[in-house]
């Protein structure tokens, strides 16, 4: 009985859902409270993120009259589900294991990709032009991202499967079992490529400065959610949360799981996510202007995914 | 009082704490653009410590700030973004233009004052007014607000 729902469980309560989303909303609490800091002002109060979604519940959601109606309300709805069904995914060093028939890194890897997916098909059905400009911006921005990151966790799989004298291994649990019997990626040398490429991969697919082209609000108005209002634009912003929750989880399964069992593990697992945000997001999105999308385009397809084959090809070879 | 009054009171002082504000530029000077960017951008005036947000599109707006004299040229525009603004909403009229016409009341090519055509809440006079000044209105369309809400 009780294992039967371990797994929806997971997906809603812990450390998926209700839990995934508090943690997102205080990370981005957290992001905007600091950003405003390092500007001088005060900022907002950290429940910011709440308050705007408890708004957004409560406003009218318009559909314009030439978007196409199921498209337009049903695209937040999927993102936001594939977002929880991911963070039931990354496990928690120490305290929380995902259940194997689930999926692996691979599944992880394709849910990543939906939130994407999901604002390239709102943009395009809502019918606007910047929706319009929004899609093949976000296309463009995913293409640049995805291989370096497809390359980095190929060669911490590699890495893993290796050293345990196998072939590459795609499991999360056995990644992190393998660093903390060996000691984290985030001190092996021949680990470091990967890890700068990976550096720079989140902040893209989180969509902030200076990666936000596809939503950049003095451009395109915000681009694929120009159209948004109310409780579907509250669900995007339910996906955005889940999506810093899963992206930083499993940057910190990737390269440094090192935490104490039970309990203190848990709040390792949050402070660590913390730091990432904060050093990793926010410090970068107040010192830097906005990327033009060619910059990105070339930036991704230069040094990430150099840095990322480069790791690659020394671990295979090691 | 039930539980769902309690939920809903709960509910309506945590959504009148985020409230997002849309400039609307009705043919200004661009002089109280300025100002109402100082509100947002400059350290000593931060009006996001209130919640506040500057959106780029009108179907997130909450609160409404409209600059200038309305034109007649910019007058259909205008009347069109405001109505893509979803329920509830405020607007504040900032600086004089919208109010009077200021300067510019008597020229031909301009329909102020603004009220004629868009239920203002709010009047914020002043050529430009100062930051303060904006975001004392806005604090008091806040207010409007919540019992919109």
């Amino acid at each position: 009985m009780i294992e039967s729902l371990y797994t929806p469980l997971a997906m809603l309560i812990f450390p998926g859902g209700l839990f995934a989303l508090a943690l997102g909303l205080m990370l981005k609490g957290l992001d905007r409270r600091l950003a405003a800091r390092l500007q001088g002002r005060v900022g907002p109060p950290l429940a910011q993120p709440l308050y705007d979604l408890v708004k957004l519940a409560k406003k009218r959601t318009m559909v314009p009259d030439i978007a196409c109606q199921p498209v337009f309300l049903g695209a937040p709805l999927i993102g936001t589900v594939a977002m929880a069904l991911a963070t039931a995914l990354v496990p928690i060093p120490g305290l929380y294991t995902p259940d194997p028939m689930l999926g692996d890194l691979l599944v992880l890897l394709y849910l990543l990709t939906v939130p994407a997916v999901v604002l390239m098909i709102a943009g395009s059905a809502s019918g606007s032009p910047f929706g319009a400009i929004g899609f093949s911006r976000e296309m463009a921005v995913m293409l640049a991202y995805e291989g370096p990151l497809v390359l980095v966790v190929a060669s911490v799989a590699l890495r893993t499967g290796l050293g345990q004298g196998g072939w590459a291994s795609f499991s999360l649990t056995e990644i992190i079992a393998y660093q903390q019997s060996h000691g984290a990626f985030l001190f092996d040398p021949v680990m470091w490529p990967a890890l700068l490429a990976f550096l720079a991969f989140y902040p893209a697919n989180l969509g902030i400065i200076p990666f936000d082209i596809p939503e950049a609000e003095t451009e395109v108005l915000e681009g694929p959610l120009l159209e948004y209002s109310g409780p579907a634009l509250g669900l995007f912003k339910i996906m955005s949360a889940l999506k810093a929750g899963v992206v930083l989880g499993l940057g910190i399964a990737l390269f440094f799981p090192i935490a104490p069992d039970g309990f203190p593990g848990l709040l390792v697992q949050v402070a660590k996510m913390v730091v990432l945000m904060l050093l990793g997001v926010t410090v970068l999105r107040v010192s830097m202007g906005r990327m033009r999308i060619d910059q990105a385009f070339y930036f991704f397809l230069k040094w990430p995914l150099a840095l990322s084959a480069l790791s690659l090809a020394i671990v295979a070879l090691a | 009082m039930t539980l769902k009054e309690m939920i809903s009171a709960q509910t309506r002082r945590m959504a009148a704490l985020s409230p997002w504000i849309y400039r609307i530029n009705a043919g200004s000077c661009n002089g109280c653009d300025v100002e109402c960017a100082t509100t947002a951008l400059i350290p000593r005036y931060d009006v996001e410590r209130l919640g506040c947000q500057y959106c780029g599109s009108p179907r997130h707006a909450d609160i409404v700030l409209i600059t200038g004299p309305l034109t007649a040229r910019v007058k259909d525009s205008v009347l069109r973004v405001y109505a893509e603004i979803p329920d509830p909403k405020v607007t504040v009229a900032v600086g004089v233009c919208p109010i009077s016409g200021g300067i510019f009341r008597d020229g031909y090519a301009v329909l102020a004052p603004i009220s004629k055509y868009i239920p203002v809440d709010i009047n914020v006079p002043g050529c430009a007014p100062r930051p303060q000044a904006i975001i004392e209105g806005i604090a008091q369309a806040i207010e409007v607000w919540r019992e919109r809400l």
